[in-house]
């Protein structure tokens, strides 16, 4: 009968095989060496666990099966009794416990083989893996004893090398120092053969070696002497040195031969006596002779350097006289790159803040107007490509403001055929330009103050001719046009008669017919002459003259012409009021005085207005060169004359002072 | 309606002239006597045509033709100028357009006429 089931059909089994893995983990976890994970050992515990069922229930019982499971269980913990007992009696009474009461009897002997079987696979597999491990431990042994050796036997080698590399060096130690010995010999022979090489250049060379004692005596000269300076060596020496020397460089040599003395190589040129008796310049090189520290005498070349010497003066004086006469010359003189840039300037401007050095390697153009910088690149360039000359005008802005005006003439500097810079010869012509200028303003303003009555009295005379052709003539008319043409030509008249004056007294002609004079009967005078002018704009001309008032000393005509032109302006620039003609004393002169209430004068203009001549633009109508033929005048007669204005609108006064005489009058 | 003429000179003796000059015309003037003046006439009148002195006291007449040839309002009327100074002098000082009929002092009275006709006919046409 076999009621016995399979143990791996026991219904505890599931829960047996774990407590039997975790059972063996916790025996194993303290001796465990394996180093595999916790999850790798219970794998391999569950496998162990059911090979050890699968033996239990195999018919017939099979050992191996057994033995395996001791064997899995000895590879998976270090060798060790204690384990071994605690592991193989934790199975055997788990699985005891396990068994169904009903078939102890049939299992019970089968579980005592299989633990023995354990057992027994147990230690088997143990000794195998001590055996094993004895194994590793001998070949690893072995292994190191043969590095050891190589070791040795390498270091042995080395050792041999060194000695050898050694040996070598010592060699060629050996060999060198023959080598240099023998150098040595050939170097001595060289010596002894550049001594002589040396003593035959002493004696063949063309210019003079001397050497001259403590006491400035010759007392060796090589014998091209002769050659150089005519004399024999023999006549020369024990000579003092400086017998030979040109009286006016004695004094520098005597200094050099000094310095020399103080150990100090010397270079030095000067002129030295010939036989004959002329001169010729020489260029010493000198060095001391030393006995240890004392200086012996000196040593040294005389070289002949008389041409160059010649021709180097000339040519200095020579750039001595171009540099001054560039130097001093009234123009700009520059040269310039072909960029453009100065490469070399006589002078600045006067009065310019900037150095000839500051401007040197500028671009020229940079300086001019801005109108006037592709003009004068554009003459650069052409120097520069064609070779010939041209003429440019520029204008530029000093640095106080000024405008200057240059005419540059601009010609190639040649070196052979090619042009490799422009030469610049700039005038300053801004005077010139400035004079043309005033010029052309004078003829301006004296025509146009000559034509302006000319053109009326043309006007109204054609207009009296038109109407004398009528019928009927409008006397009132004619009258008028005849006053006109009449007052014209007598303003006319007035003005050319003052520019007359001027240029004579300009020319310093000055006065004739001086006399004394009333200053009442001089405004009396001109009242009386331009009374009909004011009564045309309905004026009225007042006087306040002083009865008492001292003479002035003048010319009568030329003062009746300043006042009266004084008064003309004034009765032009006025439309209604009174004209007041003042004269009274104040100190040493008498003061005249002439004011109106009419249009004034700005601030800016009260000096210019005598000035008429030197304004940019016509400016001033009326006055016209009246006010400047009446400073003139009263300058010639040491006076003085000015104009008063508080401005627009608010009238203005002329005064002028003539000096006061002690003189009577002539009546 | 008479034509009206703005004439702008100092001169009250060539003002008067002027004025004889064109007595048996149909025309009417305005006097300025410097560049101001002439300013301020033209803001109350509109001239057909203006006769510019350039030497004046204030307000020179070369000023003033540069303001009005900037002034849309008034560009467009006909300009003699006369003076004593020469065409260029004038040109000198002014951007003279070939509109600018240029009369040099002294001149004739039918010269006169003859310019101001021309200015006239400058004017553009109306309606």
């Amino acid at each position: 009968m076999s009621n016995e089931t399979d143990p791996r059909d026991w219904p505890e089994l599931q829960t047996l095989r774990q407590v039997l893995v975790e059972d063996w983990y916790r025996a194993l976890r303290p001796t465990s060496y394996v180093p595999a994970s916790a999850a790798e050992v219970r794998a391999k515990l569950a496998q162990l666990v059911d090979l050890a069922l699968s033996a239990m229930s195999a018919t017939p019982f099979s050992p191996e099966l057994a033995q395996q499971v001791g064997s899995g269980l000895a590879e998976l913990h270090y060798v060790r009794a204690g384990a071994l007992g605690r592991t193989v009696g934790l199975f055997g009474s788990r699985l005891l416990e396990t068994i169904p009461p009903d078939q102890r009897n049939h299992y019970q002997p089968k579980l005592v083989q299989l633990l023995e079987e354990m057992t027994t696979g147990y230690y088997r597999r143990a000794c195998q893996i001590v055996l094993e491990e004895q194994e590793a431990i001998r070949e690893a042994l072995v292994t190191e004893l043969r590095s050891a050796e190589n070791a040795l036997r390498q270091a042995h080698e080395h050792l041999e090398a060194r000695v050898e590399q050694r040996t070598l060096e010592l060699a060629e130690v050996n060999e060198r120092l023959r080598a240099e010995i023998a150098h040595r010999e050939q170097a001595t022979l060289a010596l002894k053969q550049r001594e002589e090489q040396y003593r035959y250049l002493v004696e063949n060379i063309s210019d003079v070696i001397y050497s001259v004692g403590t006491d400035g005596t010759l007392v060796y000269v090589s014998p091209t002497v002769t050659e150089v300076l005519g004399y024999e060596p023999d006549a020369v020496l024990n000579r003092p040195f400086l017998d030979f020397v040109h009286i006016d460089d004695q004094e520098q040599v005597m200094q050099g031969y000094a310095k020399l003395m103080s150990g100090v190589v010397q270079s030095n040129e000067y002129r030295v006596r010939t036989k004959g008796g002329t001169y010729c310049w020489m260029r010493t090189s000198s060095r001391p002779v030393f006995q240890g520290d004392r200086v012996t005498g000196t040593t040294g070349l005389l070289i002949d350097i008389h041409e160059q010497k010649v021709a180097e003066i000339a040519l200095r004086e020579s750039e001595e006289r171009w540099r001054s006469l560039v130097e001093n010359a009234p123009d700009l003189i520059m040269t310039l790159n072909r960029e453009g840039r100065i490469t070399f300037l006589n002078r600045v401007q006067e009065g310019a803040e900037n150095s000839v050095e500051s401007l040197l390697g500028t671009e020229v153009t940079q300086y001019l107007l801005p109108e006037y910088v592709e003009p004068a690149r554009l003459a650069i360039q052409s120097v520069f490509d064609t070779g010939e000359r041209t003429l440019v005008e520029a204008a530029l802005r000093s640095s106080s403001g000024a405008l200057h005006w240059y005419s540059a003439q601009l010609g190639p500097v040649r070196r052979g055929e090619r042009t490799v810079a422009v030469m610049v010869v700039a005038r300053d012509v801004t005077e010139r330009r400035r004079i043309a200028e005033m010029k052309d303003n004078l003829i301006r303003d004296v025509s146009h103050e000559l034509r302006t009555p000319l053109a009326k009295a043309q006007m109204s005379l054609e207009l009296l001719l038109e109407l004398l052709d009528k019928e009927y003539i409008s006397r009132e008319r004619a009258s008028r046009a005849g006053q006109m043409a009449f007052r014209s030509t007598e303003r006319l008249l007035r003005t050319v008669e003052g520019i007359l004056d001027l240029s004579a007294l300009e020319a310093g002609e000055g006065l004739y017919a001086i006399e004394a004079i009333r200053p009442e009967e001089l405004v009396d005078e001109v009242v009386r002459d331009m009374q009909p002018l004011a009564t045309t704009k309905d004026l009225v001309l007042a006087t306040s003259v002083a009865s008492d008032l001292p003479p002035v000393w003048g010319e009568w005509d030329k003062l009746r012409r300043v006042l009266t032109n004084l008064v003309d302006n004034a009765i032009k620039f006025t439309d209604e009021g009174d004209i007041v003609i003042t004269a009274q004393a104040r100190g040493e002169v008498v003061e005249f005085a002439v004011r109106d209430p009419g249009q004034g004068i700005l601030p800016e203009n009260l000096d210019r207005i005598f000035e008429r001549f030197y304004q940019e633009k016509i400016r001033f109508q009326g006055a016209g060169v009246g006010l400047a033929i009446c400073k003139a005048i009263v300058e010639a007669h040491h006076g003085r004359i000015w104009a008063e204005s508080a401005g627009r609108g608010c009238g203005a006064t002329l005064r002028f002072t003539v000096p006061a005489t002690s003189e009577e009058p002539e009546p | 309606m008479p034509e009206t003429f703005l004439i702008i000179e100092d001169d009250p003796e060539l003002q008067d002239l002027y004025a004889a000059m064109l007595l048996e015309t149909e025309y009417e003037i305005i006097e300025a006597f410097d560049g101001f003046d002439g300013l301020q006439k033209l803001e109350e009148n509109q001239p057909d045509l203006i006769i510019l002195d350039i030497v004046l006291d204030e307000m020179m007449g070369d000023e003033f033709f540069g303001r009005i040839k900037q002034d849309p309002r008034y560009a467009d009327i006909p300009l003699i100028v006369v003076s004593v100074l020469t065409y260029e002098q004038c040109e000198k000082m002014m951007e003279v357009d070939p509109r600018t009929i240029f009369l040099r002092k002294p001149f004739r009275r039918q010269e006169f006429l003859d310019a101001v006709e021309r200015g006239l006919a400058q004017r553009p046409v109306q309606e």
